[in-house]
């Protein structure tokens, strides 16, 4: 409510003010000029007032009554008779139509593309959030559904149970556990992505090795089995970023090639110095993935699954969430297949400067 | 040596005050619990613990204060074991004198290592208070000697400019434990040059390119990511 008041405070005060410049203008114009000539050029500076208006301001209200204010204005001041109103003189009636519709016009155009773009926004939003509900509440139930099994096996059937189940039902419960880890780390970080709203990236210039030097330490901590090898370049390489996220994109990318790409004997993560960016490749040599999968995995749609190479499992939000937090930094993301048939996902970031 | 340390476990949860107890209680160590901050006070002050594991999300008092108005006159080792992940609540805590910081969810052999740490710096600490200050740090290759101000990798000495040492002879001296941005660089360039932290991070850029074997795997001083530097500890 006290947002909607100030809204139609600072809409007024924005009317008033374009408004009063445009009449001030035309009064000024008027004293200066040939008497004759003001029609032309008051009516311009009308339409360009009514468009302003219409373009600073929220909704249709502001634009439509500009537009009205403008012939009144124009018929009141500055046609023939001066200083009063007259809607009889001849042709007048065209050329206050014709202000009033261009008028209106602009007023309804320029308000349409601005919602529109906000829809877009909007659209963009909302799809990262579905997409991120729908793919949680899916890889929320699967592990909880496990530990709830294995532990309940393990309180009920404890006792009839040989070493070997029970450390197998310990270990499922471990994997399981590790997994939710993942999805809560993601969204955690998620809420620090800007939505289009007021919230803005918090950006610091740091240096690219750093960064990757703890997302890789984490992989190492984390997943023991598959070796990482990690190449930056001789050069400092300074980002502006919001490090958090850019290391858990990062980190996303070495737990998918620990986790999904079958046959894999390494991950290679290399940052590049290119023109303006600072490029992060991170490469497997398992199996890859179908080529027609690569715009799923960005954007999955309902119940689709994921296909890595022949086995199908869901890939998380994680590369949803590394696009999302590439695109918030006015980067580029993309994932293909390399040259040894592995997977490589590539993030491009900005360098500072 | 026999682990018979004191250590309060302050967390209200009982769960995982519970499992927490459990864990340390299994490596021999003597477990307190507070469910609260006004217990938590209380009891390192009557109490004297070896060291304290502190939850910040507290029912009464916020995990912050406590820190701050422990250090007011107690230097027993604090580890913060918190649901925040937020890098200003790591850097306020560190700031207001917490020895670690550890992310909720955690593994139990994590947490034993890390107040095993911790309980290892106050013994050095104590010694350093009666004067028997270490004169050089070392681990593996590397070598710092204080009296000499000189960095050594295997026999080779590595020229270092005069605030790159500083910067290492701080962290050394501070090995295992978090220094944020803000206070290195007020240690180094004094008050006013704690604004911009990029110095920092291109003289460390410096610093890895000497020391380091591969600056994006570093053996010897790590980044906490938006909060700050740490050495390893030395042998």
């Amino acid at each position: 409510m006290k947002q909607r008041v100030k809204n139609i405070i600072k809409n007024t005060i924005l009317t008033i003010g374009i408004l009063s410049a445009a009449t001030g203008l035309c009064l000024l114009l008027d004293q200066m000029d040939d008497v004759q000539h003001s029609d032309a050029y008051v009516s311009m500076v009308f339409i360009l007032a009514v468009f302003l208006v219409s373009r600073v301001t929220s909704g249709y209200f502001f634009g439509l009554a500009a537009s009205i204010y403008g012939v009144l204005v124009v018929n009141f001041f500055f046609t023939f008779p001066y200083f009063e109103f007259n809607f009889s003189l001849p042709g007048y009636p065209i050329a206050m139509v014709t202000l009033v519709s261009v008028s209106m016009l602009t007023s309804m155009l320029t308000t349409r593309m601005k919602r529109q773009e906000q829809a877009r926004a909007e659209a963009a939003k909302e799809k990262l959030r579905s997409n991120l509900l729908r793919a949680i509440s899916h890889d929320f139930r699967t592990p909880l559904t496990s530990i709830m099994g294995a532990n309940a096996m393990l309180m009920e059937n404890g006792d009839t149970l040989d070493e070997t189940k029970k450390r197998e039902l310990h270990q499922s419960i471990e994997d399981e556990a590790q997994w939710l880890r993942r999805i809560v780390e993601n969204l955690l970080l998620v809420t620090r992505i800007p939505d289009g709203g007021e919230t803005k990236l918090l950006k610091t210039p740091e240096a690219m090795e750093e960064v990757v030097a703890a997302a890789a330490e984490k992989y190492r901590s984390r997943f023991p089995n598959l070796a990482l090898i990690v190449r930056v370049p001789d050069e400092v390489l300074i980002c502006p970023m919001d490090a958090l996220l850019i290391e858990q994109a990062i980190l996303n990318l070495l737990q998918n090639a620990a986790l999904h790409a079958k046959g894999a004997t390494r991950v290679l993560l290399a940052v590049t110095h290119e023109p303006k960016y600072a490029k992060i490749e991170v490469q497997d040599d398992g199996c890859g993935i179908r080529q027609e999968m690569s715009a799923r995995f960005l954007h999955p749609k309902g119940n689709d699954r994921i296909v890595f190479g022949d086995s199908t499992r869901t890939s998380g939000i994680g590369l949803s969430v590394c696009e999302a937090i590439v695109n918030a930094h006015g980067g580029r993301f993309h994932l293909a297949n390399g040259a040894n048939g592995g997977l490589c996902a590539t993030m491009e970031l900005p360098l500072e400067g | 040596m026999k682990e018979s340390a004191r250590i309060l476990v302050v967390e209200d949860e009982p769960g995982i005050s519970g499992f927490i107890s459990a864990a340390l209680q299994a490596s021999g160590y003597d477990v307190e619990r507070a469910a609260n901050g006004k217990e938590a006070l209380m009891m390192i002050a009557s109490r004297c613990p070896d060291a304290v594991v502190l939850d910040l999300g507290l029912p009464d008092i916020d995990g912050q204060k406590i820190i701050a108005s422990v250090r007011e006159w107690s230097s027993v080792p604090i580890l913060v074991v918190s649901a925040r992940a937020h890098e200003r609540d790591k850097i306020a805590a560190f700031d207001h004198g917490a020895d670690d910081y550890i992310t909720k969810p955690f593994s139990t052999g994590e947490l034993l290592a890390r107040i095993k740490t911790a309980l290892r710096h106050a013994k050095e600490r104590e010694h350093a208070s009666i004067g028997a200050l270490k004169p050089r740090y070392r681990l593996r290759l590397l070598t710092i000697d204080y009296d000499k101000h000189r960095v050594f990798l295997g026999s080779e000495d590595v020229h270092l400019t005069q605030n790159e040492y500083k910067i290492v002879e701080l962290l050394s001296k501070n090995a295992g434990r978090v220094m944020t941005y803000d206070a290195i660089m007020r240690q180094i360039w004094g008050p006013a040059g704690a604004q911009d932290h990029q110095v920092l991070r291109v003289n460390m850029a410096n610093i890895r390119r000497k020391l380091e074997k591969n600056p994006a795997t570093p053996e010897y001083i790590k980044t906490e990511i938006g909060v700050g530097y740490w050495m390893a500890e030395d042998e």
